[in-house]
Formats: C-alpha cells, structure tokens, sequence
C-alpha cells in the first residue's frame, strides 16, 4: 500500500472532549483552517465552539447553503439526487436480503466456537462465512461506488454548481489544514462530492476528520450500532468513502454504538472487514498518518479474535 | 448466602428478634424471583393489594412476631408491581403505602408501593441528562368551537427547531399526565439527542373529561382532526401526510386515538396505542360499568367490519391487566388489514411507569430516527 501522500488524522467525538488543537498542534498543521460542516445540515454555520477551541476562526466552505441554493435553482440537478437516493435505497434493500442471511450464519457459527482459540473443526467453516461477507459488502460496495460516479460525475457538470465548485477550489489552494466535521455521514460525503472538495484539494494540504467526517474520509463507510431501538443491528456498507484514509474503518462513538465486550461480535465485525484497521474512536482517541504507518493515542483496534487492543498491528499507513 | 436463604434467614431473625432484624435491611427483600414484604405496626389483620389480572388481589400477611407481619410471594425478574398494604386495627381496614419501602409511583387518582424483580431497572431514556440538548414546551389556548370552551396545549419544540424545516407531530392524549408521570419531554430529549427518533413537534393534550370524551366520541375525533391539527399547522412548521402525523394516548387515550384515526381516514397514519381499554363481547354482555358502553359498542362495530386505522401501529399491554386480551386480539387482525403493526408485553400493569418503560419503543416504531446515519 502507498504511504499516504499528506499529514491526516482520524478523531473520536470532539462534542465533550476535543482534542482537535492539541492533534493539530502535534502534526504541525497549521492554519488556515478551512472547515466542512455539511453534516450538521442546517446548523453548519455555528461554529463558534469550533473557533474558541481552536483560539482562530475557521472559514467554513459553506457546502450546506450552496448545496441548498443550487438545488433550489436547478430542479433537474435536484431530481438527479433524488433519483440516486431512491436508487440507493433499492441497493441497501437487496443488500440487506443477503446481508441478514449471511450474518445470520456467520454468527451460528462463532458460537459454536471460541474467537480466540484456534478451532479446526469450525474455523474453516467460520473463514468462508466471513469471506461470504467480505464478498458481499464489496459487490454492494462497488454497486454504489458504479452509481455515484455516474451521478456526481453528471453533477459536476451542472452549471447550477460550477461558481460554487470554483470558489471552493480557490478556497482549499489556500488552505493551510482542511478539517472535516461529524454529523450525518451520508449528507456530509454527498456534499463533499458535489462540490469536488478532494479533487481540489492540494495534494500536501493536512486533513483532520472527526466521527462522522472521520469516517467519509476513509475507503469504505461502515454504518454500525449494536442496539439499535428496532432491527438487528445488523453492521452494513453506506458505500465507498472518499478514500483519503486508505485501508481504515473508523469507528466513532464505537464504546456506547457497539458491545465491545461481546468477543464474539468483535471478532466477527474484524474478520469480515479484513485486512482493513478497524478502530475504535471514542471521545479523545485519534488515528494519526505520517511516514508511512499510523500512530493512535486512545483508539484501539477490534482484532479478530475478540479483542479490542491498543496495538495497530502491522498495518501501513 | 443464596437469595432464598436471605429470605428464609430475615424471617428467622424477624421471629427471633421482631422489628430489631429490620435494621439496615431494604425491604421489601427481593432476589432470586422472591420478595419478602415486611409490615411493622399492631394490626388485627395484614393484606398485600396489587392490580394483577388473574391472581387473588388480596394476600394475607402471616404474623411472624406480635408487631412484625412477612408475606413471600414469587416475583418475575423483570417485573414491576404496583401495590398497597391493607391493614385492619380496632375492626377498621385502611389500605396505606408500605411504610418500610421508599419506592411509590405516582398517578393523577393515588400513590403506590412499587417492588421490581431483581432485573428491573429504570431505563436510561427515562432518566433525565442535562448534558443531553433539551426541547423547549410551549403553552397555548385553543378556543374550540366543537367543545364551546378553551383547551390548553403543551407543545414540545425540538432542539435547534427551525421553521426552515418540517417536522413530524404527535399529539398524545392525557398529555399532561404523561409529561408529568411518565417522564415524556426527559423521553423525548433524550431519544431525540441520540438520533433514536427524528426532532419532531408533540402536542400534549388534556381532556376535563376524558371518560366521555375519548370513549370513542365523534366530537373530539373532529376536534383533533379539523381544530387541533390546522392550529398546530399553522403554527407550527410540520411536514404535510398522515405518514407524519400520530396519535397516541393509553387507556381510554388508546381508544380515542384508534377511533380518530378511523372517522377521519388519511389524517393520522401512524398510532401508539398503549394499554388500550379495547374491550368487547362478542357472546353476553361486558361487566366494565356503563362508561365503557361507547367503548365496547365502538369495538365491536369495528371487529365487525375492521378497516385499515394507519400504516404503522405501535401496541403495548402489561400482562398484568385484564386489558392484555383485548389488545392480543387487535394484533392479528390490524396485520390482516396490512397495517404494520407490533404488539410489546410487559411485566407490569396498568400504570404511568409501564407506559413510560415503552415509549422507545413505541416512538421509535412510528419514526425512526437518523441513528444510523449520525455520528456526531
């Protein structure tokens, strides 16, 4: 794997312990700081927390009300969302079909079996069920990715967004750190794409995300919580992330969203995301590249045989 | 020492020592799927009243020393039971709280005893958390024309509500209560702030006379369907269809809310209908007292010819209540009609509390919030 081509970092919550300044201040990324917020909707623009923990005001890129003013001028380019939404929706309809079955099964299997003891008899049995949902999370995975190259390629094509996507390229050349925000993850890399906000973004320029910006930032973009009010629980792929942080799942909230102490269901999520580093980041934890390898101050790793460990494992940054 | 000798040792020590064994002990004493309750006092007589449906309401203490009275009785471990003690003196029976046990529930008509089986615990949605963003409640007046006087309307804002965007509404029946027992606005706050349910507007209504009112009454299905709901939405910025829009109430609430939606067709689509007093006959006549007519007549008007209520349709029912029949029967035949429709049981019976431990369930059933899209 290529080492990664800037300085990033991946953070827990930032809501009751931000540690953002500290992080930024240990990567020596510098100012300014250029914000997207598009997951806090309609709320992008209340930064003040942001900026007096920062001690410096960020310039928000103000994806949210371009977005909204775009769509309001351009109806064709608002159908063509709604069009991708509900095509997204049959996606994750079929997705989930096979994605109950096969979870359904992998879990019958490890607990028949210990994740943290070798077991021939079930083992064999257990690595194709995982390797069932390896197989299926890419093939809907790739589904998605089909389609929102073909959308957001159109898109970017819209008059409606070109002033915006032009205002925004200028605005990142000049950005010293681009920091990128939690809240609705869907909403937020949708925002991002529509206005090109990693194609323009110089290739030296830092990038720091946080929970749910922590996440689209990374390949693959894993919706998850164990005890959800209604439903299974049952983990699933959004869809391709923007692929700043290669080979990393981030887990944000991770401690009060997953049952960490169920071993079983630890190393299942593990193994069906293999090879991949899937991290736990919870308030104060964060994720750091640089130099070709990844370095974590609280964040912890869901290993396969049902830990959660402090140790990174072998993986490249 | 295992639960049940605890039990077996108090009574020993009760027998041996009297009120002396009490100290330090929380009682009632409860582990291992029993509970011993413990009445200190001189009485000719102890009973332990409870509401559960099918068991003998009231149990006979056995004195254990001349001023100590202990009943053992089995309790489920998730189980909440609401009750009294009856005590007799001087040929006199007054039922009292327990006095050696903290734990009330409170109601609009009286105060209860409460023991929980060991696993019961209140839950977190219930427990207020300052940390988390709170809603605001507004109040308002509504000069009704089908009623010819003035209802008072406690309106739940979300957090960060805005009129650039639109919300779902509920409207609760017995609203006041429910905010004031069943902890509904902490309920809200704390669902809401962790994206279990959408922020959306609640309107909490109060009868002055819900025994007629929402026994299936004509006048307040019009009085929510053409006052209350053009009020809210003007004034309030509510998404437009009945897949945004629910009715809820418990009890006769329950009914009012079902009845609503069924007179005016396409207006609610979604009913959380807790502990709903669904009674009927299909052979005889029912023993519930005249106020349940309407009620009863209502039910089985429907049963007879059931159309679809709403879309989605949240039930809830202690096993404790008599009531549990009636709403085992309205599940199947609400999914026959292709509602989307589910049935929770509790261990508990019909009180504030019980309704209060399924609101998660039952609001997040209506409208699923943004959970797995948000991470803060």
């Amino acid at each position: 794997m290529a080492p990664a081509p800037r300085s990033l970092a991946l953070l827990g919550p930032q809501h009751d312990r931000p540690t953002l300044r500290e992080v930024l201040d240990r990567m020596g990324a510098a100012g300014p700081y250029v914000l997207v917020s598009a997951g806090w909707e309609e709320r992008e623009s209340e930064t003040g927390r942001l900026d007096a923990h920062l001690g410096e005001a960020v310039r928000s890129l103000d994806l949210w009300p371009r977005c909204e003013a775009a769509f309001e001028s351009d109806g064709d380019l608002r159908q063509m969302m709604f069009d991708r939404h509900d095509r997204m929706k049959e996606l994750s309809t079929l997705y989930r079909v096979r994605l109950a079955a096969e979870l359904s099964a992998a879990r019958d299997l490890m607990r028949r079996t210990r994740p943290d003891v070798a077991d021939p008899v079930v083992d064999p049995s257990l690595e194709l069920a995982c390797r069932a949902l390896r197989e299926l999370d890419d093939h809907h995975c790739a589904r998605v990715g089909d389609l929102n190259e073909e959308v957001f390629g159109r898109a970017a094509e819209r008059e409606s967004l070109r002033a915006g996507r032009a205002e925004i390229a200028e605005t990142l050349a000049a950005a010293g750190t681009l920091l990128v925000a939690g809240g609705h993850v869907g909403i937020l890399y949708n925002r991002m794409r529509l206005f090109g906000v990693v194609e323009s973004l110089p290739a030296s320029t830092p990038v720091v995300g946080w929970s749910a910006g922590a996440m689209a930032l990374t390949d693959r973009i894993l919706l998850f919580h164990d005890s959800p009010p209604q439903g299974p629980g049952d983990a699933e792929i959004l869809g391709p992330g923007l692929g700043l942080a290669p080979g990393v799942v981030a887990l944000p909230h991770a401690s009060s969203r997953l049952d960490l102490a169920d071993r079983g269901r630890v190393a299942l999520l593990a193994r069906r995301l293999a090879p991949e580093l899937v991290v736990a980041l919870d308030d104060g934890d964060s994720l750091a590249a640089g130099a070709g390898r990844w370095t974590a101050r609280g964040a912890r790793r869901l290993s396969a045989t049902g830990a959660v460990v402090d140790d990174l494992g072998e993986v490249e940054a | 020492m295992t639960a049940t000798d605890r039990i077996e040792a108090a009574k020993d020590a009760i027998a041996a020592q009297g009120a002396a064994a009490l100290e330090g002990l929380e009682v009632p004493i409860v582990d291992g799927g029993r509970a011993l309750f413990v009445y200190e006092g001189r009485a000719e007589g102890v009973w332990l009243h409870h509401w559960i449906f099918g068991l003998e309401s009231a149990q006979e203490f056995l004195r254990t020393h001349p001023d100590v009275w202990t009943l053992e009785l089995e309790i489920q471990r998730t189980a909440r039971v609401e009750y009294k003690l009856e005590v007799q003196e001087n040929g006199e029976r007054q039922l009292i709280l327990d006095a050696l046990n903290p734990a009330v529930a409170r109601d609009p008509f009286a105060t209860n005893s409460v023991v929980t089986g060991p696993d019961y615990t209140t839950p977190w949605w219930a427990v207020e958390d300052r940390s988390r963003r709170q809603g605001v409640i507004l109040e308002r007046q509504l000069q009704s024309e089908v009623f010819g006087d003035v209802r008072p309307l406690s309106i739940f804002l979300p957090p960060r509500y805005r009129v650039t965007r639109r919300y779902p509404l509920l409207v609760v029946h017995d609203g006041l209560d429910y905010l004031r027992y069943a902890a509904f606005k902490t309920v809200l706050d704390n669902l809401i702030d962790r994206g279990e349910i959408p922020p959306m507007v609640v309107c909490f209504t109060q009868s002055p006379d819900r025994v007629h009112e929402y026994a299936a009454s004509e006048r307040h299905a019009e009085f929510l369907a053409t006052e209350l709901l053009p009020l809210l939405e003007e004034e309030f910025s509510l998404e437009a269809g009945p897949e945004n829009r629910a009715l809820m109430g418990a009890s006769f609430g329950a009914v009012a809310s079902l009845h609503a939606s069924l007179q005016h067709p396409g207006v609610f689509g979604r009913l959380l209908l807790q502990s709903g007093s669904f009674a009927f006959t299909d052979i005889g006549d029912h023993e519930r007292g005249p106020l349940f007519d309407p009620v009863v007549a209502f039910v089985n008007g429907y049963r007879r010819a059931p159309v679809k209520p709403a879309d989605r349709v949240f039930l809830s029912c202690g096993i404790y209540e008599s009531l549990i029949v009636y709403n085992r029967t309205l599940l199947p035949m609400l999914q026959s009609l292709g509602v989307d429709a589910t049935l929770v049981e509790a261990q508990d019976g019909h009180n504030w509390e019980n309704w209060r431990d399924h609101l998660r369930a039952g609001l997040t059933w209506l409208f699923p919030g943004p959970l797995w899209m948000v991470y803060e």
